[in-house]
């Protein structure tokens, strides 16, 4: 059978096991990828920001108290990394071309990070504030629990949920107003998730 | 819109999003880096281990000599085999250093 994360976490921690530190790696690299990647809009960012987390979760693993979920810690640490780097200016004006574009962008001519995501949706997303962003992405995309998204963005339970409420709202009410005409229906085909891409 | 479809559409996207994630090689990317460390105090402490099993080499026959004039004082003198008393009993000392290094390195890998 295999070990749950905090069984890894012990084996890490007892006898500094990178075999079982790579396992957690192999367990959560791709979930957290998918997050930032919603989050920040930018694929090579996103991943830089993952091995960042990675690494700073290896090397901090003495503090992980397991209180709450290793996913949730993991998380945490990596959307600090995420604001850390928005705060630096240059890095902040990436992110903010990266979401402009997301908005603007076809999916054919970025080709890029977010190719495969539904235009709807990239117009959706880019209508919340980035708190609300964070939350129905962990709580709606990335399933973890209501909980474990507090630990994550270091927010109080209650916003959490206000967070994910309020965005859900926001981008039903975006995706009412931008849902494809029976025109242009025609003109879109069904990705392999069921999601409608432009063409 | 069913109120359930903006947690369909997210979560149907991140789930695609997520598999093809799944194959390529960051994971391996990570791991490399995070042991990047290690195999550098690896390479540092065989490095450090060589020169010392070069230098202790090269002080071979003055560890003989050393052993000789121990073992000239003792009743051991008298023993046919006293001239390779003094080479049994420094090639056994750097034997020792040698086991002791070769610990040292299994405990760093």
């Amino acid at each position: 059978m295999e070990p749950n994360d905090i069984e890894l976490v012990m084996m890490t921690r007892a006898a500094r096991d990178d075999a079982a530190f790579a396992k957690l790696v192999r367990r959560h690299q791709a979930r957290l990828r998918a997050f930032l990647r919603r989050l920040c809009g930018e694929a090579s960012l996103a991943d830089d920001i993952a091995q960042d987390a990675f690494l700073k979760a290896h090397g901090a693993l003495d503090t992980f108290k397991g209180g709450g979920s290793f996913r949730s810690w993991l998380y945490a640490i990596a959307y600090r990394e995420f604001l850390q780097i928005k705060r630096k200016e240059k890095a902040a004006m990436r992110l903010e071309n990266a979401l402009k574009a997301e908005a603007t962008h076809s999916i054919a001519s970025t080709g890029g990070p977010d190719a495969g995501m539904s235009l709807d949706l990239q117009r959706a997303l880019a209508t919340l504030e980035p708190l609300e962003r964070a939350s129905i992405l962990l709580c709606d995309a990335a399933g973890l629990t209501n909980s474990e998204a507090a630990i994550a963005i270091d927010a109080p339970l209650g916003s959490v949920k206000t967070y994910v409420a309020r965005a859900r709202e926001k981008m039903r009410a975006a995706l009412s107003v931008t849902s494809p005409s029976p025109q242009a229906e025609t003109a879109a085909r069904p990705g392999a998730n069921g999601v409608l891409y432009a063409v | 819109m069913p109120s359930d479809s903006v947690e369909d559409l997210l979560k149907n996207d991140f789930d695609g999003l997520a598999e093809g994630l799944e194959k390529d090689r960051f994971a391996e990317q990570v791991l490399f880096k995070l042991t990047a460390k290690s195999r550098m105090r690896q390479g540092i402490v065989f490095f450090a281990g060589g020169l010392g099993a070069a230098f202790a080499a090269s002080q071979f026959s003055g560890v003989v000599d050393a052993f000789s004039l121990q073992l000239a004082e003792t009743s051991l003198n008298a023993s046919p085999a006293f001239g390779e008393l003094s080479h049994i009993a420094a090639t056994l000392l750097l034997a020792g250093a040698l086991a002791a290094t070769v610990l040292v390195l299994r405990h760093e890998a």
